[in-house]
């Protein structure tokens, strides 16, 4: 083997990854070529370095971020399990025991449902405008995001907000849509994507407005430290302020408290 | 007992059980922390960027393929992270103290002490080298990343990335040759 042949393999030599013939091969070049020898030996050398460890902190700091994420994960849980029990509550309040009156009920909605069926079929050219009005609804991609971010389930909502950055120039329904989502979504995982898809809108002043308020009252620190991120990158000392009084509560995890001190060392930097 | 491996943890997380990460932070936190460290020189920095890392673990979780090699997909997270500090200016150019200074002068020719000395040269070394060719000399050489999960990291064929190591390795023994030659190092006399 030249010098040529043997450098362009000692990569592969080093990871082990060589066949036994083409490893001799190497050895003997080796042997007998020093520019190639140091570069194999300073290969080696590299092992002088220490293998450093981080502190005993780091593990603490990543722990309290998995609780950090579960205090709002678990806050919108037992949200929901309440907003459950509360709605099978009310409904078994209106639903009679009898099940004479509950067939009455039954039979009442069944006629309801036909009268207004029929009503509606009535004006066939109005039905036909809707239903046109309708398909060209569909075809926006826009009434696709804010629907999917209207459904029950969290994993649709979640692609609601991804199907949002399909649309180039969103009108105010997704930006309102995807304001509500960071607002008062029971999910910490569709809140933190909302967090993402409105800062392509950052320089709105409401979106500006809904990113502080989720800083200051959101229940879940990462969604917190998720809009203090991006409000520093608005690069807006006018935040600040806002910031440094939520810093100033008791209550506030550790994490976000980095994030606004984090946001204090670069806002107060000069430009 | 079976250890589960890091794609079927991560596999797990995505599913929404999050306990599983702790044992994720447990097996990376410590060479995601190398990797910073050797990259930044600056140990609360480094601290930081992992933490930074897991946190965008968590978010992004969704994200994460089933299938796809989890080293792969952390170290992506990882330099993403760097990049991002990097655009943020913050002071990275600011090593700790000791982290990257080349070797004493005179120091005393004891084994401890050429160790210590190896170590400075080699840390010194490295920290000259420029940033394209640390990364891939570092990712190939401590982290278990082969040629072809690297040449994913960066979008760049496996070809590529060996051509790259064996530049950086060229280069690196350059800048440890001329340091040691500037040095008074017992080292100078044992490798001469």
């Amino acid at each position: 083997m030249n010098c040529d042949q043997v450098q362009s393999l000692l990569p592969d030599y080093w990871q082990d990854s060589l066949d036994r013939e083409s490893s001799a091969g190497i050895q003997e070049h080796l042997a007998v070529c020093e520019s190639c020898r140091l570069d194999a030996e300073m290969w080696t050398r590299l092992e002088a370095l220490p293998g450093e460890t981080p502190s005993a902190a780091l593990s603490v700091r990543l722990r309290e971020i998995l609780a950090a994420y579960r205090v709002g994960k678990d806050h919108a849980e037992r949200e929901q399990f309440r907003k459950r029990r509360s709605l099978a509550d009310w409904l078994r309040s209106y639903w009679p025991s009898q099940p004479a009156a509950q067939f009455a009920i039954t039979a009442a909605a069944l006629v309801l449902g036909v009268f207004f069926g029929y009503s509606l079929a009535g004006g066939a050219g109005r039905s036909r405008e809707i239903a046109d009005l309708r398909q060209e609804l569909r075809s926006t991609r826009e009434l696709v995001a804010v629907s999917l971010l209207r459904q029950e389930s969290a994993s649709d909502r979640l692609r609601g907000v991804n199907y949002s950055y399909r649309i180039t120039h969103p009108d105010q329904a997704v930006v309102g849509a995807l304001l509500q989502a960071l607002e008062y979504d029971p999910a910490v995982d569709v809140r933190l994507s909302a967090v993402d898809a409105l800062r392509r809108f950052s320089v709105r002043e409401d979106v500006r407005r809904g990113f502080l308020a989720a800083a200051e009252k959101d229940d879940s620190p990462m969604v917190q430290a998720a809009v203090i991120d991006t409000l520093v990158e608005l690069r807006d000392p006018s935040t600040l302020p806002v910031l440094q009084q939520l810093a100033k509560s008791a209550e506030v995890n550790p994490i976000v408290r980095q994030r606004i001190e984090r946001a204090r060392q670069v806002l107060e930097r000069p430009r | 007992m079976h250890s589960p491996a890091d794609e079927e943890l991560m596999l797990q997380v995505r599913n929404g059980n999050l306990g599983r990460l702790g044992e994720l932070f447990e097996r990376y936190q410590t060479p995601l922390f190398q990797f910073h460290l050797r990259m930044t020189g600056h140990r609360q920095l480094s601290e930081d960027l992992v933490q930074e890392v897991f946190l965008r673990v968590l978010r992004y979780r969704h994200t994460y393929q089933p299938g796809a090699a989890f080293s792969t997909w952390v170290y992506r997270i990882a330099r993403n992270v760097r990049m991002d500090n990097l655009r943020r200016k913050n002071p990275e150019s600011q090593p700790d103290v000791g982290f990257q200074m080349a070797p004493d002068r005179g120091a005393l020719p004891d084994e401890r002490e050429q160790t210590r000395q190896e170590e400075a040269l080699v840390r010194a070394a490295l920290a000259r080298l420029d940033d394209d060719k640390r990364e891939v000399l570092l990712l190939s050489r401590f982290h278990d990343l082969k040629y072809e999960q690297i040449g994913q990291l960066l979008d760049i064929p496996a070809g590529t990335v060996k051509a790259r190591v064996f530049r950086a390795v060229r280069e690196l023994r350059e800048i440890y040759t001329s340091l040691l030659a500037a040095s008074n190092s017992p080292l100078r006399r044992d490798q001469a």
